[in-house]
C-alpha cells in the first residue's frame, strides 16, 4: 500500500494523523482504523440528507440566537457543499461501525468544520472558526441526526427512484394489456392446460401486482416522514441531557429541511417558529404533539407529505 | 430475479437489526440504513431496466397461441354442462390416445350439431366470468 502523506490532528483522546487532504479530522480517522470491516460507505441520498441535517439546524440555530450569523453562514455554504456532493470523498467510514452512527455524524462535524475552516482562510485542524462538535453538532446527538438521515433518504430514494420506477413498469405491463386483449391462449394450472384466458388479462393481473407495489412503497415512504418526526424527539429525551427544549427544537429544525425542499423561505421560518412557539416554557424537552396550532402558522402535516407525493 | 433475492436477504437484515438493540436504543442502525438503500436502489434500476429492456418490446406469437388452445383437452370443460361431465371426460381421454383435437372428435361423433359445437367450443366465451364452462373443474 504507497504511504499516504499526513498531517497530526487532535480530538479529546489524543493525536492522530489523518490523511494531508482530508477535511475529516482525529475522530474520523479513529474510526477508520477501527471498522476495516466491509468497505462499504454510505451512499449518496444518505450523505446528502446528513447535509440537509447540518444545514437545517445552522439555520435553526442561528435563528434561535444560539449561533452567530457567521458560523452559521458558513456551516451553511459547507453543508450545501455536502448536500450536492463534492464532498463525498471524505465520508471514508464503514458502513459496520457503531451502531448509532455516530462515527458518520462525527465524519460529518468534522469534515464541515474543517471546510468552514477553508472557506475562513484558516487552516485545516484548527477548529476555528468552527468547533465540530460545539458548532456544526449543536442542539443534536446521533440519535437525532442517524435516524433522521435514515428515514429522509429512504423517503426520497422512494419518492424519486422507486415510484417512478414501479409506474413506468406498471404502465407498460397495462399498455401491453390492452395491446394482447384480443389473444386468446391456454391458462395453466399446476403447469397443466387450463382453461383459456386471453394473454391481455395475464399482463392485466402483473399490471396490477406493480399497483400494489406502488401502493406498499407510497406507504412506507410515508411512514418514513412519520417516524423520522417522532424519532427526533425520542432521541433528544433518551440523552436526558438539559437544555431539552431547545434541542427539541432544533430536532424540529428538520421540519425547516422539507421546507427548504418544497417550500420557499418564508414558510420556512414560519415552521419553525411554529415549533418554537409550540413548547415554549416547556423545560423539560415534552412535545405535545395535541397542542394547537397558531392561526396563519405552517402546518407540516401528513397532508403535505402526501401533496408532494401527488406534485 | 438475483435483485428479488437480494432484497429479501436486505429484508431479513433490517428486521434483525430493527429488533436489536440495547433497553431504549436500537445500536444497528447504519446496516440499516445501507440496506434499505440498497434495496430501493436496486429496486428502482431493475424495474426501469425491465421495463425497457423487455417489457415495451414484448410481442406475442398469437398463431402458437391459437393452436394451443384448439390442440388443448382443457376444452372439454365447457363441453359438460352440455353433454355432462363423464362424456366430455370420455372425448378427453379420447384425445390424449389418439392426438386428436376435441372438436375434431365431436365432429366424428355428432356429439353437437355444428353451430352449438362453435358455441360450446368457443374459448373467448371462456375468458370471463359467467362464460361457457364456468363451473367446470
Amino acid at each position: 500500500m504507497k504511504s499516504v502523506e499526513t498531517r497530526i490532528e487532535k480530538d479529546s483522546m489524543g493525536e492522530m494523523a489523518v490523511p494531508k487532504d482530508a477535511l475529516y479530522g482525529a475522530s474520523t480517522q479513529r474510526a477508520v482504523l477501527n471498522f476495516p470491516i466491509s468497505g462499504y460507505h454510505f451512499s449518496r441520498p444518505f450523505i446528502r440528507a446528513l447535509g440537509l441535517i447540518k444545514w437545517g439546524a445552522a439555520q435553526a440555530n442561528h435563528d434561535l440566537g444560539l449561533l452567530d450569523a457567521r458560523r452559521s453562514a458558513l456551516i451553511v455554504q459547507a453543508a450545501e457543499e455536502v448536500i450536492e456532493g463534492k464532498l463525498d470523498q471524505h465520508f471514508p467510514v464503514d458502513i459496520f461501525q457503531t451502531g448509532s452512527g455516530t462515527s458518520t455524524n462525527t465524519n460529518a462535524n468534522e469534515v464541515i468544520a474543517n471546510r468552514c475552516a477553508q472557506l475562513a482562510g484558516k487552516p485545516i485542524g484548527s477548529r476555528d472558526p468552527v468547533h465540530p462538535n460545539d458548532h456544526v453538532n449543536m442542539g443534536q446527538s446521533s440519535n437525532d441526526v442517524i435516524p433522521s438521515a435514515i428515514h429522509m433518504s429512504a423517503a426520497e430514494q422512494l419518492k424519486d427512484c422507486l415510484l417512478p420506477a414501479l409506474e413506468k413498469l406498471s404502465s407498460a405491463l397495462s399498455g401491453k394489456a390492452k395491446e394482447f386483449h384480443h389473444i386468446i391462449k391456454i391458462g395453466r394450472t399446476h403447469l397443466m392446460d387450463a382453461t383459456p384466458v386471453r394473454l391481455g388479462q395475464e399482463f392485466a393481473g402483473y399490471a396490477q401486482q406493480m399497483e400494489y407495489g406502488k401502493i406498499r412503497a407510497f406507504a412506507s415512504a410515508h411512514r418514513h416522514r412519520i417516524f423520522r418526526r417522532t424519532q427526533s424527539f425520542r432521541g433528544a429525551r433518551q440523552q436526558g441531557r438539559g437544555g431539552g427544549s431547545e434541542r427539541s427544537i432544533k430536532d424540529d429544525c428538520h421540519e425547516s429541511i422539507q421546507d427548504r425542499q418544497r417550500y420557499s423561505l418564508a414558510r420556512q421560518r414560519a415552521a419553525l417558529r411554529y415549533w418554537r412557539n409550540s413548547i415554549t416554557g416547556d423545560a423539560t424537552g415534552q412535545f405535545d404533539h395535541a397542542r394547537e396550532s397558531e392561526p396563519g402558522d405552517v402546518r407540516i402535516d401528513d397532508d403535505g407529505v402526501r401533496a408532494s407525493f401527488r406534485r | 430475479m438475483m435483485v428479488c433475492a437480494q432484497v429479501f436477504g436486505d429484508d431479513a437484515t433490517i428486521i434483525w437489526a430493527g429488533a436489536n438493540g440495547n433497553f431504549e436504543l436500537n445500536v444497528l442502525m447504519p446496516v440499516m440504513a445501507h440496506n434499505i438503500l440498497e434495496s430501493i436502489r436496486l429496486l428502482g434500476n431493475v424495474a426501469d431496466a425491465f421495463t425497457e429492456k423487455c417489457v415495451v418490446g414484448i410481442e406475442a406469437n398469437e398463431e402458437r397461441c391459437r393452436e394451443l388452445v384448439e390442440l388443448s383437452m382443457a376444452m372439454v370443460t365447457s363441453l359438460a354442462p352440455k353433454i355432462g361431465y363423464d362424456r366430455a371426460a370420455e372425448i378427453a381421454k379420447e384425445s390424449a390416445r389418439t392426438g386428436k383435437t376435441v372438436r375434431e372428435i365431436c365432429r366424428e361423433k355428432n356429439v353437437l350439431l355444428e353451430n352449438e359445437l362453435e358455441g360450446a367450443l368457443d374459448p373467448v366465451g371462456m375468458t370471463h366470468p359467467g362464460g361457457t364452462g364456468s363451473g367446470g373443474g
